[in-house]
């Protein structure tokens, strides 16, 4: 198997506000040393809370926010021009309703990639008509604009659009953010289908543990802007190595009154990159720290496809 | 028996005259009892939870009785609001003034409570501390921008426990919020329900939410409140369709890995509305 994208050593740096009277403007880190791989056909979740980075390097890795450091190879030739990557990567936005223009009707909005790339089409009407098929809309969509739809409605929109040009990647921003359990199904499912249909392999990124558990093959877990575990999805959650992976999981509030969580698996929170921990960056929140994790940064280390970065790894 | 602290009969909400967003809804809060009340959007949850401290707009008409401690308050919740009743939302940045701090809110809400301005204070620090506020006197000087979302839904809380209230309603407290926050509201609800003896209301679409917090439990389909129970048999023994599909498509309940989601048909759906038709 090849992989489809994979990033080495991927660093993404913001300027803190500042530089005004006698101010520094300080450089903060939003990413560090970040490396992902993504095998074709597969689905790669990115997981974490706000601020982990995970938006930022889903953007990174389209090119939509420049990395300060770091290679990105894009179906085995390193990216040097995003440009090049458009027409076979795609990305579905967070807000469905919010990034379709409230002024162009359906048919417009997810014809449009034809448009900007150049990409000829039968007729606009046919193209829009075959992508709304594709993804379970009616036909008469097409004269619908984005405030008439429901939640589930614009995500498929969404959808109809990220294919438009049949791209090999998608990267999906919390796909299902905001909608009901059985609408989520829906979206998921018609996503699943269309991987199969149209050979694509996604990253997802989320914060829906329960949902990425069944949808993705490998998972990333993020925190404050580095990788802190990586593997393949079930062997993460049967055996989570990282202590911030372990409580993410024992966090999630369980749908059955008879398995009741008595007592808390993480207090406090994520602190502020403006205000980075030194030493491994979880410390401050884990049960396990020790006088070690303070002083010295973790460093990834690998066993077989799983990897975690932690001085003293669980499990 | 003693009767319920709030007891809802027959309420039907509509807009204008054509939409029906609640149709005679009955619900029932004791004391000291957490109830929960589900439903997809669109349900009527989130209108059955406001029209109790009479938030809903002019357009909206109400039919029904709202009984509060042996009173019909129907048409007169207003009195009751920030003093009986206490209401929590899903975005706490919406609720407080952005240009006052949070001390100064918490003191203002206070206005009907008897006190000096400075107990005021007092009184709101000691309840930022409760709800577990860190360093809570020097938290009292900040602006609601410069709290976390989880800091600021405690805060939220905090300020409706001020009050002291006999109901305290909460929409989607957790919707808003990280998963590691939501597990610490979640758990801030249950710490508070050793002492607090009023009966809380909580309006959510997360299921796991109402398993971990919750004694009864109302599940809403298209505004009909379609079963009532224990949270144990409504999430070991559900009755109604709808509440064994709303169950059955949560993906924290499936353990096994599944490629394809269940989901609740068009179909499916059609049943439930006509097994729900009066």
């Amino acid at each position: 198997m090849k992989p489809i994208i994979e990033a080495e050593g991927l660093a993404v740096n913001f300027r803190s506000p500042g530089g005004f009277l006698g101010l520094k403007s300080r450089r903060l880190a939003i990413l560090e040393d970040v490396s992902i791989k993504l095998q074709k056909g597969e689905t790669l979740g990115l997981v974490g809370e706000s601020g982990s980075g995970k938006t930022t390097l889903a953007r990174t890795l389209l090119g939509l926010v420049p990395a300060a450091r770091g290679t990105i190879r894009f179906d085995g030739s390193a990216v040097t021009s995003f440009a090049h990557l458009r027409r076979r990567t795609a990305m579905m936005f967070q807000d469905p309703v919010g990034s379709l223009s409230p002024r162009l009707a359906i048919g417009s909005a997810i014809t449009e990639p034809f448009v900007i790339h150049g990409v000829g089409m039968a007729s606009r009407r046919a193209a829009a008509e075959e992508l709304l098929r594709l993804v379970g809309l009616p036909e008469d969509f097409i004269t619908r604009y984005p405030h008439e739809l429901s939640g589930g409605q614009a995500r498929r929109a969404g959808v109809a659009r990220a294919l438009a040009l049949r791209p090999d990647l998608v990267i999906a921003d919390e796909p299902t953010a905001g909608l009901d359990v059985s609408i989520q199904g829906e979206i998921l499912n018609l996503m699943t289908r269309l991987k199969a249909e149209l050979k694509l392999s996604y990253v997802i990124v989320t914060h829906n543990l329960a949902m990425i558990r069944h949808v993705s093959d490998r998972i990333a877990i993020m925190y404050l802007g580095r990788i802190v575990e990586e593997g393949p999805t079930a062997e993460v959650f049967a055996k989570a190595r990282h202590p911030y992976t372990a409580s993410l999981i024992a966090s999630e509030p369980i749908p059955d009154p008879r398995r009741k969580h008595r007592s808390l698996a993480i207090t406090g929170e994520v602190p502020s990159v403006q205000n980075r921990p030194k030493g491994c960056e979880f410390h401050t929140r884990c049960p396990h720290a020790q006088e070690r994790c303070r002083i010295e940064a973790p460093s990834l280390t690998i066993t077989g496809s799983h990897s975690v970065r932690c001085h003293f790894p669980l499990n | 028996m003693t009767p319920p602290l709030l007891a809802i009969r027959d309420l039907t909400i509509d807009y204008a005259g054509h939409v029906q967003a609640v149709r005679k809804a009955n619900l029932e809060i004791r004391m000291g009892e957490a109830v929960g009340l589900v439903g997809e959007s669109g349900s009527g949850k989130s209108t059955l939870a406001a029209a109790i401290p009479g938030l809903l707009p002019d357009s909206a008409r109400i039919q029904g009785d709202i009984t509060f401690k042996d009173k019909n308050i129907a048409g007169n919740q207003r009195a009751l609001r920030g003093d009986e009743i206490a209401m929590v939302f899903q975005d706490p940045m919406t609720s407080f003034n952005p240009v006052l701090t949070i001390g100064e809110q918490l003191v203002d809400f206070q206005s009907r409570i008897p006190g000096s301005a400075r107990e005021k204070h007092r009184r709101a620090v000691a309840m930022l501390a409760r709800v577990g506020i860190p360093d809570a006197a020097m938290r009292a000087e900040s602006y609601p921008h410069e709290l976390s979302g989880g800091m600021r839904q405690r805060a939220a809380i905090a300020a409706a426990l001020l009050v002291n209230p006999s109901l305290l309603i909460a929409d989607e407290p957790t919707t808003a919020l990280d998963v590691t926050m939501e597990a610490q509201i979640v758990h801030l609800f249950r710490e508070l329900r050793r002492d607090y003896g009023g009966g809380i209301l909580i309006v959510t679409h997360h299921l796991g939410v109402v398993a971990e917090l919750c004694d009864r439990v109302y599940v809403m389909y298209r505004g009909d409140v379609v079963e009532e129970g224990a949270v144990d048999d409504i999430f070991h023994n559900p009755r109604h369709p709808y509440t064994r599909a709303l169950l059955a498509c949560d993906p924290a309940r499936i353990h096994e890995r599944t490629d394809y989601l269940p989901v609740i048909s068009d179909a499916e759906r059609a049943t439930f509305t006509r097994a729900s038709w009066r």
